[in-house]
This record gives structure tokens, sequence and C-alpha cells, in this order.
């Protein structure tokens, strides 16, 4: 109810504007890249704390924030949140549980630490800053894991609300109410409709404005489209949109209010667009109500305001030089419908262009490839990656089964959106929290070499599985990892559970809920588990170094005993300092996940179904079962910083393999060994989503017979049951660091007109020549 | 000459490389084996590598760590840790001992014997890249004739298989001697690097008669060859042999040349394996001559391909 209060009052008073050009109203907050802070939450406020003052003084990308606006933050708002916020119920929950033991760091490991994430992450943020203790305790218990505040990330149900208008859906709400519920349902409802008449009053507010703008406008041009904001604003979203402009109004204001309602970090995501929104593109290109000129503008501003979400996030997490990550709205096109049959439409299209013709974006784009898609569809959705790495590919035949074990009907399966980056789920009526709850296999590692404990610590976190040199055999060391993995997932699925009921209890997000199908029928919110599907997660990070630090030990220490445990330990504690050359047998000698070679990959299939089977063990508060993932979204640098040296020659501080990816520099086989790799995993049980980022060169995507090659290589790779890949083309900037830090890029390949070579194997001068094709686009790159 | 005993035997291939997701080619997604061995002494080879029909060891200075791990296996004493170069190239026989105790990788193995059980393994690997790309596997080098032997089974394991095969050669092969490896190959890209027999004997090694013989059997024994040519700035871009060239394919009434521009990127791999390749220090060809060419092809009527099948 307090939620519903709140939103009216920011909805009736907040100030609404309309920039020039603009065709489609309504904003966030009173700035352009403003950001909803999400103090209720917590999590931010010890960064925030620290930054305000600081942000705006930085030289780097400074913040806007006047001093008044800063006095506000500091002195009112985090003030009263103080205590109040889920990060203090969260932990309040935990600490009477006793779940997590406190970390007692070791000074001298984490001023290393410290001075190496320091140098690392120079010019942007040191550790100092985040008053790590509170931060590492609140957000990273036994520090490989975090369990972050925020829930969020799921699909806003635009499609359950377009055809009806939020008239329609208060009717339904309040015929709810007259069903005799009980006094707390009842309230939910009433909450869920006073969210709906604040939004009502929102498009009115920038209705009137619209109208008070065209009065002022000279321009006839410009005044006949204010005149029309003005119209679509006082019909949508009240009623059903119209047309085909009016419906992306419609969309917007929902999306607009959803994020002011739940602040950012919200990872809403719009959903199957091209689905819910082509009955109104056909009817208005038929009738000739817009044109297509018109519509390809509206869906390219679509994008622009979905990308402008931002996030605020510490640099020490997200490893970029930012504070500001993207707070993604993914937008899903392409397909198959309810029934099974290819989906896409000339709308599809028309998105894949659009977000080809904007460069840079921050946004999620996810396209949907199925075996009966057309080629035309899978060569464009390629395309794409002429201008622009954003998109990312997705596979519905192996995520639709994958979801039908979770337990969603067919039809509901194959009516799945992408959610963040690679999170797959129903459209509209499911609350799975996809993300926020990752947990490091490379630390759980650590924690199985060190009997317990981290590096970094000087107490036990995790249960003794005796020392490693007593293991007589590579089993028994497996074994003591899936102890390990095994207690600290029972943790993470009991942490996340309390942090869910205190959502449950006290931070509630009607408007949201309304939209999602099943909360208005069972008069509960969606964090109380009114969805009609629920889920929770736990992801996994550092998936390759593991799988290849524990190829090394396995080859190294118990097939060709070219050492010793002891021996292993005492050289990753010191870093390789002095051993350089067993790092080097550790690093060129041992099997790595990606190259299609069965002695990494098959403990890459262990470690697989291992975390599957443990994760998907647990059931959640609102009687949902855990998802297992694996990506990760820059957090793996993390690991990087706070974990010692790897098995397979990685030195501390360097970050840990991301996704399902093969670690740095391995991927000396190609992308087809790497997809091979990938796909022998059992795919289908990782339903959370999990992916795979690949390199792809420019000279691969410059002629028509490029791109056919490379969709046959994706759908190939999609037919041995890869669920996502996503590829990044190498710039310039890539092949100038990899000229600087060779190590890291072995496995770079680059051709010239049929030559092809390793990067880092030619002469500066050829090296030179190659990064000036890229830059100039010249024809043989 | 010292050449391998599995030339003569046919028992095993020896390859120098491997590259799988090979796009430039033949058609569609490709595995590309590359033969060691060649009877050409191009003087501007990119794979020089590819050249002597024996195992030899490369060495990467920059990643040599000095501990010398390898002096001590080498049987042969042919390893100096102290000298630049490392290897006594005279005395080497190359075992490869030296390789598997390189922690550094600093040695690497430039030639791999595999039989064909192992070899087709490989090659499988990425079938199913082939079948959906119409894709398959290419026989490169070196010059692939020189092991005709094992190709000659190798090839129709592949056919049986309904792997689509692909062979870059250079021509240089007797036709009566290797004709049953070439019998079941899909597609030919054959070389044509100078028509005038001096220019070539002087950019090669060896007169070209018989590869342009090896050329008119192929074609009459209805086998799918396709023509390219190796454009080196300075050497085989000159105006005559680009109308020699021209001469030739009217003369066969091929319709079709693909271009091969060049680019010095073989010039790292000359150190490694202490080749006697001389540095030419050719620059890239340029843009503009690689378009004056496919005009003048053009003009003859002969429709020019200037990125194989990408
Ligand atoms: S074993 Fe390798 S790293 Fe050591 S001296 Fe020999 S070449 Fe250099
Ligand atoms: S290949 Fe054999 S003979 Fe040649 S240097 Fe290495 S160990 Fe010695």
């Amino acid at each position: 109810m307090r939620a519903s209060l709140a939103l009216k009052k920011t909805l009736e008073n907040m100030s609404v504007y309309i920039m020039d050009e603009e065709l489609i109203a309504g904003n966030r907050s009173s700035k352009i890249l403003g950001v909803v802070l999400p103090v209720e939450r917590g999590d931010m406020s010890a960064v925030l704390k620290h930054y305000t003052g600081q942000l705006r003084r930085r030289p780097f990308r400074p913040f806007v924030i006047s001093r008044a606006e800063e006095r506000e933050l500091r002195n009112d708002i985090l003030r009263y949140w103080e205590g109040r916020t889920v990060n203090d119920g969260k932990y309040r929950l935990w600490k009477e549980h006793r779940l997590f033991k406190h970390a007692y760091l070791n000074p001298g490991a984490l001023l290393s630490i410290a001075a190496g994430g320091t140098k690392r992450l120079k010019g942007y943020t040191s550790l100092k800053d985040l008053s790590l203790g509170r931060v590492l305790e609140r957000s990273n218990p036994q520090i490989i894991m975090n369990i972050l505040d925020v829930q969020g990330h799921l699909v806003v149900g635009h499609k359950n609300l377009i055809n009806k208008g939020l008239g329609a859906v208060k009717a339904e709400i309040e015929q709810a109410i007259g069903k005799g519920r009980d006094k707390a349902g009842e309230e939910v409802l009433r909450a869920m409709a006073r969210s709906i008449d604040a939004t009502i009053t929102y498009a009115h507010r920038l209705a009137r404005h619209a109208m008070l703008l065209a009065g002022k406008e000279q321009d006839p041009g410009r005044k006949a489209q204010l005149e029309r904001i003005g119209a679509n604003c006082t019909w949508v979203p009240e009623h059903a949109p119209r047309d085909f402009y009016e419906a992306m109004q419609f969309l917007w204001l929902v999306q607009v209010v959803a994020l002011i309602s739940y602040g950012s970090g919200a990872l809403f995501a719009i959903g199957r667009a091209d689905q819910y929104l082509y009955p109104f593109y056909r009817q208005s290109i038929d009738n000739g109500t817009i044109t297509p000129d018109l519509a390809f503008g509206l869906i390219q501003e679509l994008l622009i305001k979905l990308s402008y979400n931002l996030i605020v996030i510490p640099s020490v997490l997200k490893a970029s030089a930012s504070e500001l990550g993207a707070d993604n709205q993914a937008v899903t096109v392409g397909g198959v419908d309810r029934s099974g049959n290819d989906a896409t439409n000339e709308l599809s299209s028309l998105f894949i262009d659009a977000i080809a013709g904007l460069k840079s974006m921050t946004n999620s784009f996810s396209i949907r490839i199925h075996k009966g898609a057309p080629q035309d569809f899978v060569t464009r959705a390629i395309g794409v990656y002429q201008s622009t790495s954003g998109p990312a590919l997705f596979n519905d035949d192996a995520i639709i089964p994958s979801l039908v074990n979770d337990g969603y009907t067919q039809e509901d399966a194959r009516d799945y959106a992408i959610i963040g980056c690679v999170e797959p789920t129903s459209d509209g009526n499911t609350f799975a929290t996809t993300s926020g709850n990752d947990i490091s296999l490379a630390g759980v590692l650590e924690l199985t070499l060190l009997n317990g404990k981290l590096g970094i610590t000087l107490n036990r976190l995790s249960p003794k599985t005796g020392p490693p040199s007593s293991f007589r055999s590579f089993d028994e060391l497996k074994e003591a990892f899936r102890v390990h993995l095994g207690y600290n997932i029972d943790l993470m699925a009991t942490g996340i559970d309390l942090k869910d009921q205190v959502y449950g209890e006290g931070y509630h997000d009607p408007f949201v809920s309304m939209t999602i199908d099943g909360c208005i029928e069972h008069a509960m919110d969606m964090t109380q588990g009114g969805a009609r599907y629920n889920f929770a997660s736990i992801t996994a990070r550092g998936f390759a170094t593991t799988v290849n630090s524990l190829a090394a030990i396995r080859k190294l220490v118990f097939e060709e005993k070219k050492l010793t445990m002891k021996e292993l330990l005492r050289i990753l504690k010191r870093d390789f300092r002095g051993h350089d050359e067993l790092r080097n047998l550790m690093s060129n000698k041992s099997p790595k996940f990606g190259r299609d070679d069965d002695g990494a990959d098959d403990i890459a299939v262990w470690l697989h179904s291992t975390f599957c089977d443990l994760v998907k063990s647990h059931t959640g508060t609102r009687h949902d079962t855990f998802r297992p993932g694996f990506f990760s979204y820059g957090i793996h640098v993390f690991d990087g910083i706070v974990l010692g040296a790897t098995p397979d020659g990685r030195k501390a501080g360097e970050p840990v393999s991301n996704s399902l990816s093969p670690a740095n520099g391995t991927e000396t086989k190609g992308p087809t060994a790497a997809m091979k790799s990938v796909g022998k995993l059992d795919n289908l049980r990782s339903s959370n989503g999990s992916s795979l980022n690949m390199r792809l060169t420019p000279d691969l995507l410059s002629t028509r017979e490029g791109l056919y090659k490379i969709a046959m290589l994706v759908r190939t790779y999609f037919s041995l049951g890869g669920m996502h890949v996503q590829f990044n083309v190498v710039s310039s900037d890539t092949l100038r660091e990899a000229q600087k830090h060779p190590d890291q890029y072995k496995d770079l390949i680059v051709r010239v007109s049929g030559y092809t070579a390793y990067f880092v194997d030619l002469g500066r001068p050829v090296q030179d020549d190659i990064i000036s094709r890229i830059e100039f686009g010249s024809s043989g790159m | 000459m010292r050449r391998d005993e599995v030339y003569r035997t046919g028992s095993s291939a020896l390859v120098f490389d491997i590259q799988r997701f090979s796009l430039h080619d033949g058609p569609g997604i490709r595995t590309v084996v590359f033969f060691k061995g060649c009877p050409l002494r191009c003087m501007w080879c990119q794979n020089p590598e590819s050249i002597h029909p024996y195992r030899e060891i490369g060495f990467y200075e920059t990643i040599c760590m000095y501990r010398g791990r390898c002096a001590v296996v080498c049987e042969r004493r042919a390893i100096f840790t102290g000298s630049p170069g490392r290897i006594d190239r005279e005395t080497c026989n190359g075992c490869g001992r030296c390789v598997e105790a390189c922690p550094s990788n600093a040695l690497k193995s430039v030639g791999t014997y595999y039989d064909e059980e192992t070899l087709f393994a490989e090659v499988l690997k990425d079938r199913p890249f082939f079948e959906s790309s119409s894709g398959g596997v290419t026989f490169s080098g070196g010059e692939p004739t020189l092991q005709h032997r094992f190709l000659k089974g190798f090839v129709q394991r592949c056919r049986s298989a309904h792997i689509h095969t692909v062979m870059e050669t250079c021509g240089y092969f007797n036709f009566a001697v290797v004709k049953d490896a070439l019998s079941g190959i899909d597609m030919f890209l054959y070389d044509l690097k100078a028509i005038d027999a001096g220019l070539h004997t002087r950019y090669t090694g060896r007169g070209n008669g018989v590869i342009i013989q090896n050329l008119e059997r192929l074609r009459s024994a209805g086998a799918n060859v396709v023509i390219r040519m190796p454009l080196v700035p300075g050497y085989s871009d000159s105006p005559e042999n680009i109308n020699a060239v021209m001469d030739v394919l009217n003369r066969l009434g091929v319709r079709t040349i693909h271009l091969l521009p060049y680019h010095p990127m073989g010039e790292s791999k000359i150190k490694p394996i202490a080749s006697s390749q001389p540095y030419l220090g050719l620059p890239v060809l340029s843009e503009s001559k690689l378009e004056e060419v496919a005009a003048t092809f053009r003009k003859a009527g002969i429709d020019t391909v200037l990125s194989g099948w990408m």
C-alpha cells in the first residue's frame, strides 16, 4: 500500500517534459540520463554515500548532480532509509539465522589484493572507496558469492495490457475485490488499482503539457506532432491503442511507470515486442494511418529510450570504467509462436534494421532463432554485427524444451522472452528473479584446495574436506569440490530465500504485479508469489577457469605426476613467483575447455551437471524451484581481484573466465571447436540461461557469402544444443590491446584476403597494417 | 634429398597444420589440412614451413625461458641453449622430444604425423558444420600430391563418408603417378603464377610446362577446376603476365579467375625454422592495383573473384 501511495505522489508531482523532436512522451526522472535511485533497497546506499561528492567532482564521466540535490540525497533520503532497506532486513535475517560466518580477512593478503585491485582499476575506483567490509558482508557473503538486494529481472506484462487498456484492467481488479478476499489480498488489489489511477493521471499530465507546448509552437509541423502526442496520451494507456503509434506510446508509458515504481536495477524486459505490436502495425500500415517511415522512426525512438536506462554499479564489480551500467530492458524478436510455427514478421525485421542503425547501444537486443527460421531472417540478424556488437542470438530448440522441464506448458514455453542479458522466461506470466545471485566456481575451487578457507581469509568458511595432499585420486578431489559447492549453494539458497521473504513482506510493487498474469487472480503481489510461474536462480561464473584448473591438476598431479599436490599449493600461494616453468606447463601443456578436447570437456560436462543438480535441488519461498545458469556481467573481474592464482596458470588479480566462454587466450582451435565443447554440455538443464561470447573479425561480415557462413555457423551450433551466442566484432582497439598484452590474445586469428595467421605471431608492421585495414574498413579485412 | 619415410610408404601423412573454420579455401565452412613438402620454391612463399618434406622444429625466441629443458632431452645433442637459433638443423632429426619437454611452447613441431584413422577423426570433428554450410575438407600445402600414396585412401574415405573434398595444388606433379589420388576430388584450386617459362623458373625454381599440361589433363578428365592467380607486386602482376594468363584461359575456354592479392603475412614464419627463404620486404598489393588487374580480366570477358568464397 505504501508503495502505491508513493507512486501516486511521484507521478502526480514529478516534473514532466517533452524534448524537441520526441514523438513518444514520458520521462522517468527530471533528467534525461537520470537514474531512479533504488534507495529503499539499500544495496547501493553504501556506494552512494561514498560517491555523492565524488560523483560530481571526478574528472572521468562526472555525474551531474547539484549541490542541493546532493545534500538532499545524503542528509534526508539516505538517512531516512538507513536501517529500513531490503539490505538491512535481509542482513538482519541472515544474522538471526546465523547463516554466514563473518569472514576475517587476512590483512597481508588483503593489502596486496587491494594494491593489485587498485592497479588493475587505476583511474577508476579503488577497493577502499567501497568500504569493502560492509559491501562484502552484506552483498558478498562467503566472499565467493553475491546475493545482491535486487529482485526485478522480469518481463513486464505489456502483452497482457496492450489489448485491454489500463481502464479495463482496473475493472477486472475491482471485480476481483468484490469476490470477498481476505484483508491482505484486498489490500494488494486496491494498491494495484491505485497504481493504475496514478498512471492515468500521469499520462493526462503529459497530454496537457503537450497541448501547452503545441499552443506555443511556431513550426506548424512540430505543432501537429505535439497535438498528436497530446491526443495519444489522453487516450492511452487508459484505453487500448487504436493504431501503431498509440501502441508505442502505450508501451513506453507502462514501461516508464514500471521503472519509476521500481527504481533502477530493475532489469525490466519488454518481452516479444514484434509479436504483441504486430497487429497494430499491420492494421496501421494496411489502412494507411501511418507510414512505414514513421513506424521505423518510432521503433528507433523506443530503442533509444530503452537504452538510456542506467544503473549505479560500483566499478569494482563491473570492471568497466563506469559506475553506470545499463539497466537492460531487453527486447526480444523472432522465434516461434505459441503453436510452434515461425513467428517472424515484418516488424521483427524492422526492429533488427532499427538496432543496426543505432550504433553503440547499451541495450540488450535478443533475436530468437529456430530450426525453421527463414534463412533471410538469420542472415539479417548476423548482418547487425556489421555495425554493432549488440544483439544476442538465442536457440528456440534448446530453450523451449528447457523451459518445459521447468514446468512451463508447451505453449507458454514457446512464448518466451529474454531478460537482462540471456535469461529466458515466458512472456508476461513469470516472476523468476533471474539474476543477482551468483557464485564463483573458481572460488569454490580455492575453498577446496585450501580445505575450506580462502587465501584472503584467516578463518574457515566452508567445511573441512581434508588437506588436498591427502587425496589419492582425482575423484577424491572432485568429491571434495562437490562438497564445497553443495555447502555454499545450500547457504546461498537460504540466503536468497530470506531476502525474498523480506520483499514479500514489505517491498511490493503493485503496478508491475498488476501487469503479470496470475497476480490479480491470486490477489497477491508478485513478490509474494502471485505470478502464474515463479522461480529463483543461482548463476555460476568462472566456468572455464575452473574446468581448466581441474584438468591441469588431473594431468600434471595425478596422471603425469610432474608435481605433487603439496608443491602445487605452494606455487599457487606464491602466485607462481620463481616457478614460471611450472606455470607454463599449466597454461600451455594442459587441456583447455573450448578446444573440442575431451581431456577438458569431460570435466566440463561433470561440472556443469553437478552445479545444475545442486541448484535444482532447492525450492524457494514462493514454492519456486531454483534455476541454474552460467553467465557473468563483468562480475567475474571481481573474482580476479579476491581470488589467488589458479592451477590453469592464471595469476592472482587476473579475471576469471566469463560465462561459458573459453578462458582468455585459450580458444586456439577456433569457433567451431569452442561450440563443439559447449555443445557437449547438457545445456537443457541450465534453464536460467547460459552464454557463449565469441570474437569475430570484421572481414567475415563484409560479404554476403561471409554472412551466410556465420549464419550457418550459428545454426549448426544451435543444432548441437547451444542456447546462446553473442559475437564481439574485433575492433582496432582490440588489436592494439593484443599488441600490448599478447598473452591474453594468443588465440586471436586474423585473416587478410585468404591468408590466416595468429595476430600475436605477426611482425609489428604487418600488425599495424591489419589495424589500419580494420580502421578504414578496407575490403580485404 | 632428405625426405621422410612416410612419403614412400603412405602409411601416415606429414601435416604442418590443421585449420578448422576456414572460410576462404572452397565453399562453406571447411577444415584445411596443410600437407608438408613442396616441389616449388616460390620466392614469395607465405608458408615457408610448408616446404621441406620432413619434420622441422620451430623456435620462438621471445617466449623461451633459457632453462635448457630441451637440450637435456635431445639425444642427438642438436640444441645449444646459447645459440640464437637454438637448433643445429643439420643434426636435428625432428624426433620432437624437445617440443614435448619445453614448458613454454617456445619450441613447436612443424609437421605432425597422422595415420589415416587419426586424421579422419580430426576431419570428422566439424562434420556438422560442413553439412549445414555445404563445406568440407580442403587438402592444401605445401603440395598435397607429394603425399599421394596417403591421399589415395584418404580421399576415398572422405568420399564414402560424403565429405566434400577440395585440393589446392601448384600443378607440379606426375599425372600418371598421382591420378588415383586425384580421382575422388570434388574441386581443384589450381594456381597459375607465371606463364613465361623463364620467369616461372626464376620465381619458383621449376618450369611450368608440366603445370599447364596437367591443367589441361585435369580439365579433359572432367574435373572441376578453379583457377587462381597470386598477385605478387613486382613479380606476377606485370601486364605481360596478366595478358599471358588471359591467353591461356581463353585457349582453355575458362571464364573465371580467382585473384589472390599478396600480403606479407608469412614473413614472420621464416625465422623460427631458420628457413632459407629470402625476406622480400614486399608491400601489400594495393587495392587500386587489384582493381586494375580485375578490370583487365573483365574487359576480356573473364569474371574475377577477389576473395575466394567470402
Ligand atoms: S625448453 Fe623451451 S623454454 Fe626451455 S630453453 Fe628450451 S626452448 Fe627455451
Ligand atoms: S627434434 Fe629431436 S633431434 Fe631435433 S632438436 Fe629436438 S630433440 Fe633434438
